[in-house]
């Protein structure tokens, strides 16, 4: 079960979030509670996760305070522990800042939900901010390998 | 409490009944967040219920940090279908009758875990108690959030059409 190739690995990584819309965002309230929201996310080929939210909501608020958050994402067949399979991931996450960034932003989010591309859903996108998580930490967990299996994944700047 | 009320919570023990997966936010001891997938069970009172080895890293930083955050959701291929519940709450180890109280909740809802009950006794049951609960439902209207300081506020409705979770 350690042999298996961290290639092999960040495939089904990358298959479990091009398939899952729904990540738990946890950030730092002010005083350093936690604080947790769900987000619908999109990932990009160094994965890194980008969503929509109001910049008024709490988890932007504290966001753009203290930029540490992390995130879950689990995959389906969470009603059958052979099948549990999911991310841990530590970050820094920040808007998304410039024309350009937030139009491949766009484009990202827009290729796998194309409903964002119809009111009322591009009018709120058009309201709203896109946001970005750059991992410097991943825990893959998937019982479908083996119960309990769980891998960390080694990210460019993570410590 | 006026109907609507009553409506709304009803509806939101319908919805924790029927998801089985939290993700729970906590704080590691140098102040860092992190989150971690959990089962989870819940009761009359919405308090959640989770199994945990006391030595994973999530059950590590309770004990330092009682505070914690939680969400679930609904894995719906549809927007209209979509719901989610963000919590926030503290969170306490169990033992003695307590635990047992919460092991029968857990069976309640995962008869299965009977078959590893030896397994599960080298772990610990957790309880979160919520203090803040906010629900979103799409299945209401899009966008549709009511939020409420629990168990004894007003549930209070968000500014509708912001997010589609």
């Amino acid at each position: 079960m350690g042999d298996i190739p961290r290639d092999e690995i960040e495939r089904d990584l990358r298959q479990m979030l091009a398939s899952c819309r729904t990540a738990s965002l946890a950030t730092l309230a002010p005083g350093g509670a936690p604080h947790a929201a769900n987000v619908q996310v999109v990932a990009d080929s160094q994965l890194r996760l980008y969503w929509v939210s109001s910049p008024d909501s709490a988890h932007s608020v504290h966001l753009a305070r203290d930029p540490r958050v992390a995130a879950t994402v689990y995959g389906p067949g969470e009603d059958r522990p052979d099948q549990i399979h999911g991310v841990q991931i530590g970050g820094q996450a920040v808007a998304v800042e410039g024309p350009a960034e937030r139009e491949r932003a766009w484009r990202l989010y827009a290729q796998k939900y194309p409903f964002a591309e119809s009111p009322p859903f591009r009018e709120m996108v058009d309201r709203q901010r896109f946001y970005r998580l750059t991992p410097t930490w991943l825990r893959w967990i998937d019982n479908r390998r083996g119960f309990g299996f769980s891998r960390e994944l080694p990210v460019a700047g993570g410590s | 409490m006026s109907r609507s009320v009553e409506q709304v919570i009803e509806r939101l023990m319908h919805f924790m009944q029927s998801i089985q997966v939290i993700s729970l936010a906590s704080v590691d001891d140098e102040g860092l967040p992190y989150a971690a997938n959990l089962y989870f069970a819940s009761d009359h009172d919405l308090t959640l219920f989770f199994l945990s080895d006391p030595h994973a890293n999530h059950a590590r930083h309770v004990q330092l940090q009682p505070e914690v955050a939680v969400t679930g959701f609904t894995t719906a291929k549809m927007w209209q279908q979509v719901r989610g519940v963000q919590i926030r709450g503290r969170c306490q180890r169990l033992s003695g009758n307590q635990r047992d109280a919460a092991w029968e909740i857990y069976l309640a809802k995962f008869p299965h875990m009977q078959e590893v009950e030896q397994m599960a006794r080298d772990c610990d049951f957790y309880r979160i108690t919520p203090w803040w609960i906010r629900w979103s439902d799409n299945s209401v209207r899009f966008g549709y959030k009511v939020e409420m300081d629990w168990p004894d506020g007003a549930p209070r409705e968000g500014e509708p059409g912001t997010s589609f979770l």
